[in-house]
């Protein structure tokens, strides 16, 4: 709206009479902060009815000033006064500064409760790593304890025979054990020293009985060493190892004699 | 000088201001004692919210009046104030203005009452109703059998008199 058009539509005495809604008369103090000609129109229609006010002056009379200043002297003046101006002011202000002070507080509790957390995160990551690996090492020791307890437990068997393979070539000093159980048949054999076999080669143990030659089974070279289970024998005067085609063969090849016991 | 709030100041404000707003509360209440009352409560009214006025936005005189105005309009519409116009048995309409006793003889206000007597009837009649009825614009419309668009237009004719008048009676 023009602003002459707007000062002549009468809604500024309307507003200084005090006679528009509080929507309307915000809209008359927006117009008046916005507007320095509208603000001094509306400032000249207020003079206007403060001296129409000033025409009806009349005086009270003089008693009413002392009861007046009697009763502002017992509100306690100054100091009263302020307390009762600005508790609202002040609620807000303590308000604002306890929602500011809590906003911080909880800004840093976040922040060290984040990185505790993340420490605790890795310490739990770490103690699950350590904890996994153990559980290996306690696998592999519980393998190798079962391992030698079993190895034990054959060795103790009073039935037992222990025989010693010794090399076939006085010059090299590899040896092996065989294990025998005359009463159950079960054979092992021990290894403990003998080249690799190479690619497409397995060791085959034989055992000898009036000269004749029985499979005992071929065996690889364990890389943890220990007792290995072989084919189960009835009888046995003699033990060889040979040097075989992969998978074993039927009859020893006797060039390829590596371990021999004594008769 | 009351920003500071003391009562030294609250004294000079009554002096200069109490007979100009005893004479509207007066005019709205139309009775010494109630008025009287209002007149009080007015003063205690400014004394405790005087922070609240912003120079910015208009004249101390504009502020107070306002409160007084506002007041004596709220008294009016009071229950305990229609029991006790009942009781006396008087009209609750606006009265025209009497100028009688406990009237200030100064030059000026002599001057500014004459002013207002000089005012149309039908000035009058809408100033005396929104100013100090505390009609709003559509009660006044309807009171007055008059449309909305009409009570606005009179409204700023109304003042635009007044101010005419006034500034003539300063210029004299």
């Amino acid at each position: 709206m023009d602003v002459k058009e707007y000062i002549s539509s009468g809604v500024l005495e309307l507003y200084a009479m005090g006679a528009l809604s509080s929507s309307e008369m915000k809209g008359v103090e927006e117009m008046c902060a916005s507007n320095s000609e509208v603000a001094l129109e509306l400032k000249q229609v207020q003079d206007s009815l403060n001296n129409y006010a000033k025409a009806h002056q009349r005086n009270p009379r003089p008693e009413v000033r002392s009861e007046l200043m009697n009763k502002i002297a017992s509100t306690g003046g100054k100091a009263k006064v302020v307390q009762m101006r600005s508790p609202h002011e002040l609620t807000y202000k303590y308000l604002i500064a306890a929602c500011i002070a809590s906003l911080i507080i909880s800004t840093f509790a976040s922040v060290f409760f984040y990185q505790k957390w993340s420490e605790a995160e890795d310490r739990y990551v770490a103690m699950v790593n350590e904890k996994n690996v153990m559980a290996q090492n306690l696998n592999v020791v519980k393998y190798n304890y079962d391992k030698m307890n079993h190895d034990m437990s054959v060795m103790r068997d009073p039935a037992i025979s222990i025989i010693t393979l010794r090399a076939t070539d006085s010059t090299k000093y590899y040896m092996a054990h065989v294990m025998w159980n005359k009463y159950t048949r079960q054979t092992f054999i021990d290894v403990s020293d003998l080249p690799a076999p190479g690619q497409d080669k397995q060791y085959q143990l034989w055992a000898l009985m009036g000269g004749q030659p029985v499979d005992a089974g071929v065996f690889d070279m364990p890389e943890e060493g220990g007792m290995q289970k072989v084919k189960a024998v009835a009888d046995a005067e003699m033990w060889a190892v040979t040097l075989e085609p992969k998978g074993g063969s039927n009859a020893p090849t006797m060039d390829q004699m590596v371990l021999m016991s004594k008769i | 000088m009351l920003s500071d709030r003391n009562q030294e100041g609250m004294e000079i404000l009554y002096d200069n201001y109490s007979s100009a707003l005893f004479g509207i509360i007066h005019r709205i209440i139309q009775n010494d004692e109630i008025a009287e009352d209002v007149l009080q409560e007015t003063f205690l009214k400014i004394w405790n919210n005087f922070a609240m006025y912003d120079p910015a936005k208009g004249r101390l005189f504009t502020w107070m009046l306002n409160i007084a105005r506002n007041m004596a309009i709220d008294k009016v519409r009071s229950k305990e104030f229609t029991q006790k116009q009942k009781n006396r048995g008087l009209s609750d309409s606006v009265s025209p203005v009497d100028f009688e006793d406990h009237s200030v003889y100064n030059p000026e206000t002599i001057g500014l009452k004459e002013m207002v007597r000089k005012l149309e009837p039908e000035y009058k009649q809408i100033i005396d109703l929104l100013f100090f009825g505390g009609y709003t614009q559509s009660e006044a419309a309807e009171k007055l059998n008059l449309p909305l668009g009409t009570v606005k237009t009179r409204s700023r004719a109304a003042i635009q008199k007044l101010r005419y008048n006034f500034d003539n009676v300063r210029t004299i």
